[in-house]
């Protein structure tokens, strides 16, 4: 299994992709790290309450960027193989699809980590640099365990798009095309049904809600906390179960 | 069904392959031995891919059952030390290059990483480690595909369709590393459409035509059921003709430059009806047989017999 994890670490380190898709991330979490660094020093003047969540506010808005991209990165590491058939000779090399699967999602997975935990910490030293109050507790270590989490499983589900799809460009469309507004519409297609409480069971209303959840005590028609992470993962183990089992018994031509 | 009593490296039993309606492969079987260069032939379309492809694992038959090494792909434990394959996928990512494409590989298999540098050097694409695979010709990525073949230092070779790309020196070169490939004990499986590209580099062939198996044994034994024609330069060819039907020899031609050919009979026995019909002959060449030909006629039943005057295909009605 070492080896195959290896192999599939290489196939992404041969590549740009990785770090050309966390260039935005880095720079969201740079960007909302000293803008609201600055908010909260206005703050600081008018309510002691209202400045750490100003603080956080810029660690949620790289937290929901980084899981796009992540999602992205999980897309395109997936999908590549299809586009370029190296998916051949893995499969030719080490006969057992489903142990290849795994190191692949193993990595995906690992590297929607790595975006998290970069991205993060950049926010938080421009934080802090440009005068944020930044409290360094254990409150923001949750944010920190959310925001590597929501991004594994977003990672994780674009993984098992693009192997579902076979392509990494139909499984990018895909999320580029939920996360920022698919979603949105489909909540709004529900609430017409009448089901509108279901809209906080999607993915991305569970990201919210798990982030939140971290840093606040929850707010109300989200998913409540112990619960949205669970079933953003479940969304995740969905998707990757997916692409997996498509991609064990698909005919490699 | 093996030949010279070694055991087969790769056989099919009964393969079928559907594709939704498409009968893409029908019951195929054949025996590829240990230690034969064996040419997989068939026009396009044949299903000769999707045949190698079903040997390899990659493609799940509908029906019957595909070994490597006595064993179905899947239960190899080592894959990449039994068989090495270089698909029509070439399988290269354009922004990897030459080296970390190897390193990918060298990884999945345990090898270690000097390995990568060794089949380099093999293929002659040492000079080219560094350089994307997207910056290659078709004839380096062709043998950066053979290169990753080789990496586990395999006892057999699958090659689709090798010689696309290639220019008249490379593939001059495959040639030369196939047969020493083989002169190892080892065993390599190569398609092509076209014959006349592996008759000298195979010593068996199996033919395929629209999925199903046409022939299958020595290149020789191919060679030897059809007979060549001899060329006779004579003074009269229509009478020598003539003369030839008399005696049950049919199979005469009059060719542009007066020459005679004559298959399905022996020079003397030709000298003996020409001398008392009294037509002198001057010269005699044998005529190889062209396996090619041979080839075509086995393969192209489809494109004649298909037609039937009145049957309309496709088009507005």
């Amino acid at each position: 299994m070492t080896a195959l994890l290896t192999a599939e670490l290489r196939k992404v380190t041969t590549l740009r992709f990785w770090w050309a898709l966390a260039i935005a991330p880095l720079a969201v979490a740079l960007f909302a790290g000293a803008i609201f660094a600055a908010v909260d020093d206005t703050l600081t003047t008018m309510d002691a309450e209202l400045t750490t969540s100003a603080a956080n506010v810029g660690l949620f808005i790289t937290i929901g960027w980084v899981a796009l991209f992540a999602g992205l990165f999980g897309a395109v590491n997936a999908g590549t193989e299809f586009r370029y058939s190296t998916l051949t000779p893995t499969f030719l090399m080490a006969s057992d699809r489903d142990r290849v699967l795994a190191a692949k999602l193993i990595v995906t997975a690992a590297f929607g980590a790595l975006y998290a935990i970069a991205a993060m910490a950049l926010a938080a030293i421009c934080l802090t640099a440009f005068g944020g109050a930044l409290e360094f507790d254990g409150s923001l270590a949750e944010l920190f365990a959310a925001g590597v989490l929501t991004s594994i499983a977003w990672s994780l589900i674009g993984a098992g798009l693009g192997l579902a799809f076979a392509s990494s460009i139909g499984a990018a469309i895909a999320l580029l095309a939920w996360y920022p507004v698919g979603e949105m519409i489909v909540g709004a297609i529900l609430a017409g049904f009448g089901a509108g409480s279901v809209a906080a069971w999607l993915p991305g209303a569970l990201t919210l809600s798990t982030v939140l959840g971290a840093a606040t005590d929850g707010l109300s028609d989200t998913a409540p906390w112990p619960l949205a992470p669970i079933v953003l993962l479940a969304w995740a183990a969905l998707s990757a179960g997916l692409g997996w089992w498509l991609t064990r018994a698909r005919d490699i031509t | 069904m093996s030949a010279g009593g070694h055991p087969a490296a790769l056989e099919a039993i009964g393969l079928s392959k559907q594709f939704k309606t498409v009968d893409a492969v029908s019951d195929l079987s054949f025996t590829v031995p240990q230690g034969s260069i064996t040419g997989f032939l068939g026009p396009n379309g044949a299903g000769k891919t999707t045949t190698l492809r079903m040997l390899l694992g990659l493609v799940r038959p509908t029906a019957g059952t595909a070994t490597i090494a006595g064993v179905p792909f899947a239960a190899l434990t080592q894959p990449a030390r039994v068989v090495g394959a270089v698909l029509d996928s070439l399988s290269l990512h354009p922004n990897r290059t030459a080296l970390g494409h190897l390193l990918v590989y060298t990884a999945a298999t345990g090898l270690p990483d000097s390995r990568a540098r060794q089949v380099l050097a093999l293929v002659g694409l040492e000079q080219a480690a560094h350089q994307k695979a997207g910056t290659f010709s078709l004839g380096m990525r062709q043998r950066l595909a053979l290169a990753t073949a080789l990496l586990g230092d395999p006892q057999m070779l699958v090659l689709d369709e090798p010689a696309n790309g290639l220019d008249p020196e490379g593939i001059a070169w495959l040639r030369e590393f196939l047969k020493a490939f083989a002169r190892s004990g080892r065993t390599v499986l190569v398609s092509s459409h076209i014959l006349r590209e592996v008759e000298q580099t195979v010593d068996r062939l199996v033919i395929v035509s629209e999925g199903r198996l046409v022939y299958q044994g020595g290149i020789d034994d191919l060679r030897r059921s059809r007979q060549g024609r001899i060329l006779i330069a004579g003074s009269d060819p229509a009478t020598l003709a003539i003369a030839l039907a008399a005696n049950g020899i049919t199979d005469a031609q009059v060719l542009p430059d007066g020459r005679l050919a004559v298959t399905g009979a022996e020079l003397d026995t030709i000298a003996a009806i020409a001398q008392p019909a009294g037509v002198r002959i001057f010269g005699a060449t044998a005529e190889p047989v062209d396996l090619e030909q041979v080839f075509l006629s086995m393969t192209s039943g489809r494109y004649a017999a298909d037609y039937q005057p009145g049957q309309h295909y496709g088009g507005p009605r």
